[in-house]
């Protein structure tokens, strides 16, 4: 070992030592965990699991704890459903942090961010996370992947990717986003106003009153600097499709009206709102003005549409766009052991420093009609697998175009191969390439059931987080539900398995029936997901 | 369209002569109005006839649906008892529209179940026309759009006008959902047409405002202005501030686009005043800066000063912070175009001398 080498593990023993890890144990790291260990972050799972052996579960846990006050006391993430008005964080971190959840969101559902454990393959077995570069839900080897040259397949590289500051993502982002900036008013233009005009007034939330109850717009109203911009072209507002950017919002809320609302004036305002903001923002107002009037309709919809709070609450859950990769990081954590709604529902909620849920009463009231459209909109539904019919007929043997070779084949077949023209067929038998299909199906559909405990987690954190509200119980009783489901199907295709390479004819129509009996789940599955947003949005009113 | 008639002087109509005037009322405009007086006479009657008493029942029940009132499905389904096809089926049927109204599309389809049972949609059976599709339309599903087409083409006129209006409204959103806006026009048009015959004022101002919204997406912008002007007014004389906002805030952004700045000032200050009423910061916030738009362009920057500065008051008056900071934006934007020196002068001419918020004076 170098002199430099030796001195940094030094330094890094030291730290450990700090942080109560003996220096047994330490022989057994490499330089990179230590490193990971004295920075106190970047403590994962992944890394946990290499230390625990080494450090035992209480030195671990209390790393893994300081690291999450860490992040606690350096995010400072709102209460409020859009994180601003809790004393949170800064509108421009805000943002930053819902970019980063939703660019981990991408690569993580595109497997391109490879997990580190298991140490990068190895094939099967319980690597704790869902195999390399997959979510922790998906179940890559239960059944149908062993023979699958694609599930060993090497991660694609890492697409470079561009996110502007309001979401959007896409080819040359950065350069318009460096552009918007440039336009922005600088802080002394707006404090200059503020001089003059007595600065503003604080907020009173008990004077909410008449249409200023609706205020799902106002979370991309708090920064002033980027509410100006010294001009206003129309390409100033294509494209601008960020939840916390203030034409985004407002044209996002329109987007969702026009879709999901019943009022007819409501739903055309919305379209307009939606689709056709150059015809309602001319240049001459200016950005501030484009923002003005594009906030006024967007409260002018949801007055229209009615329904006061309830209607407002539910475009802020909609508009929540970080509640599923954030939900998803925190599966991760979690890893596939702890791949619960009501699990990943108590993190997500502590991670927020959200109070503990309230107590619901058996019956969970109607929701509103907004209410599971916003659920849906904020955590994207996963589809689930379609089981093919099973092809029960033996591949015909393949015959080569070139007569010649064929006549070889055909005599190397009957020296070699035991085939006799003369004699009878081989009883056609239940190969495991006919039945692949339907096991990379189960494959899929546990995989399915993993992801809905964590689509329905980021439903209810998302619900929670804009109107705290008895929601685990329901979490609850989808994880009892699913689990049955899931041993429902696991029972299915080991039997389905137990039928491999058994004559056809002694099957019959065994397959077929097992096959039923997986379509079957799929429907369950698909009924289960539906009536459990429907009881949440339910509890929304409990 | 039968008009309905007054009563000759000296003699006051009978509780048979009340209802048969209130059955043969079409509810729009003018008929909507006398069939509440109608209504409101006959259920002052102590022992009423069972006759009379079922019109009276079935007519309140369609007014409660027209109203969308929450408790119309019920109210229906208790008057269809007093009668017999084909108006029992009738009033069954918008039950049944009543509760996919109300957002209970369940009970609706075990609703329109029950009809199907009771063989009162058989063939041979009197069944009104056109409210059978009307009613599969408001049930959903895939075949919304050809059910109201149908419906438009059997329902009576004038008898079902009401319907055929609530029809063509319901088409032309679907049309403008699917992209063909084209259609929706001519739907909405021939929505507009039937409201204006029965002079009824609640349905022109909503099917201007609709057609003139589906003009600006169809990028029509000047033959949408005198549509949403018609739709303004209408609300204005209704007194419906939150129509006014919805169909003002469209208007003036049109008419700054034409560069008319007087009609500019005119409908920015109505949206201004009902904004307050209202308590809508955001479109109080909008409506200034239209105007203020309009006095820049016409060389009045004072003047465009006083009016920002004094919403910008208005709103710190009630704590509208999120409103103010869009015209803190829009004054900076002013002054970044105007020149530093000029404008702070100006501003603090027309604002004074101030504190800021929170310091002690």
């Amino acid at each position: 070992m170098a002199r430099g080498d030796r001195q940094t593990r030094q330094r890094l023993e030291k730290a450990a030592a700090e942080k109560g890890i003996d220096k047994q144990d330490l022989q057994k790291l490499d330089e990179q965990d230590l490193e990971r260990i004295e920075s106190a972050k970047d403590i994962d799972n992944a890394l946990a699991q290499r230390l625990q052996p080494s450090l035992g579960n209480q030195a671990v846990k209390e790393m893994m704890a300081n690291q999450e006050a860490m992040a606690h006391e350096q995010e400072g993430l709102g209460v409020d459903g859009m994180g601003l008005e809790g004393g949170g964080l800064e509108l421009e971190e805000e943002e930053e942090y819902v970019e980063e959840l939703v660019e981990d969101a991408h690569d993580l559902e595109e497997g391109l961010d490879a997990p580190q454990m298991g140490g990068g393959g190895g094939g099967g077995g319980s690597d704790g996370g869902g195999g390399p570069g997959g979510m922790p839900w998906e179940q890559v080897h239960l059944f149908g992947g062993d023979d699958d040259e694609d599930d060993t397949a090497t991660p694609r590289k890492r697409r470079t990717r561009s996110v502007g500051a309001t979401g959007n993502v896409g080819v040359g982002e950065e350069n318009r986003q460096a552009e918007a900036e440039e336009e922005w008013l600088d802080d002394e233009e707006v404090e200059a106003i503020d001089d003059r005009l007595g600065g503003l007034a604080e907020a009173a939330p008990t004077q909410r009153w008449g249409d200023a109850r609706y205020r799902a717009v106002e979370a991309a109203l708090v920064d002033t600097r980027r509410l100006g911009r010294r001009s206003l072209e129309p390409e100033d507002l294509v494209d601008r499709t960020g939840p916390l950017d203030p034409i985004g919002r407002p044209t996002t809320m329109g987007r969702f009206m026009a879709r999901h609302g019943e009022n007819l004036m409501a739903r055309s305002v919305s379209r307009l709102l939606g689709q056709h903001l150059s015809a309602l923002a001319p240049s001459a107002g200016g950005h501030a003005g484009a923002v003005a009037r594009l906030g006024a309709l967007a409260v002018c919809a949801e007055a229209l549409e009615g329904g006061g709070e309830r209607t407002d609450r539910a475009l802020r859950i909609s508009l929540l766009r970080d509640a599923w990769p954030e939900a998803v990081a925190v599966a991760r954590e979690l890893g596939i052991e702890g791949l619960r709604a009501p699990v990943v529902f108590d993190r997500l909620r502590t991670r927020r420093g959200l109070p503990p849920p309230p107590l619901a009463g058996p019956h969970l009231p109607r929701p509103g009609h907004l209410d599971v459209p916003a659920l849906v909109a904020c955590v994207p539904l996963g589809p689930a697998p379609v089981f093919p019919r099973i092809d029960v007929a033996p591949a015909p043997p393949e015959v080569s175009d070139d007569a010649d070779l064929a006549s070889v084949d055909a005599i190397l077949a009957r020296f070699t191969g035991g085939e006799d023209p003369a004699g009878l067929p081989e009883d056609p038998f239940l190969s495991r390439e006919q039945l692949l299909p339907l096991l990379r199906a189960v494959d899929q559909l546990l995989s399915c059931f993993g992801r809905m405990q964590v689509e329905l987690a980021a439903a209810a954190g998302a619900a929670y987080r804009v109107h705290p509200s008895p929601v685990r119980p329901v979490l609850a009783e989808v994880d009892r539900q699913l689990r049955t489901l899931a041993r429902q199907v696991v029972g299915t295709a080991r039997q389905l398995q137990q039928l491999e390479g058994m004559p056809l004819m002694r099957v019959r129509g065994e397959p077929e029936r097992l096959t039923e009996r997986l379509r079957d789940c799929v429907v369950q599955f698909e009924e289960l997901r539906e009536r459990s947003l429907h009881r949440l949005a339910g509890a929304l009113d409990a | 369209m039968p008009e309905p008639s007054p009563p000759e002087a000296g003699s006051s109509p009978t509780p048979e002569e009340q209802a048969a005037e209130l059955d043969g009322l079409v509810l729009l405009g003018s008929g909507r109005a006398r069939a509440a007086e109608l209504l409101a006479a006959l259920a002052g009657l102590r022992e009423p006839a069972p006759e009379v008493d079922g019109v009276r029942a079935a007519r309140a029940a369609e007014v409660a649906y027209q109203g969308q009132h929450p408790d119309a499905a019920q109210l229906l389904e208790a008057a269809a008892a007093a009668w017999t096809p084909p108006r029992q089926t009738s009033l069954r049927l918008r039950a049944v529209r009543a509760w996919a109204q109300a957002q209970e599309p369940d009970t609706a389809a075990i609703r329109f179940d029950e009809l199907l049972d009771d063989g009162l949609l058989d063939d041979g059976q009197p069944v009104p026309p056109g409210e059978v599709a009307l009613t599969r339309a408001a049930l959903g599903g895939d075949h919304v759009r050809s059910e109201l087409e149908a419906a438009l083409a059997a329902l009576p006129s004038p008898a079902a006008d009401a319907d055929r209006l609530d029809a063509h409204l319901r088409l032309a959103d679907l049309l403008q959902t699917g992209g063909d806006t084209v259609r929706a026009q001519q739907q909405l048009e021939a929505a507009l047409g039937l409201a204006r015959r029965h002079e009824d004022l609640l349905f022109i101002g909503l099917s201007s405002a609709l057609l003139g919204n589906v003009l600006v997406e169809r990028g029509r912008l000047d033959a949408a202005r005198p549509h949403l002007e018609a739709a303004l007014a209408v609300a204005w004389e209704r007194g419906d501030g939150l129509m006014v906002l919805s169909v003002g805030t469209v208007l003036v952004a049109l008419q700054q686009r034409g560069g008319d700045w007087q009609a500019v000032a005119v409908t920015a200050r109505a949206l201004g005043a009902v904004a307050r009423e209202r308590g809508h910061w955001l479109a109080l916030a909008d409506a200034a800066v239209a105007e203020g738009v309009g006095l820049r362009e016409q060389g009045r920057l004072r003047e465009a000063v006083e009016v920002l500065v004094a919403a910008y008051d208005a709103l710190a008056e009630v704590g509208a912070d999120v409103a103010q900071r869009i015209l803190q934006a829009h004054l900076a934007e002013v002054r970044a175009q105007v020149g530093k020196r000029d404008f702070d002068a100006l501003v603090e001419e027309v604002a004074g001398p101030r504190t800021l918020h929170g310091e002690e004076e």
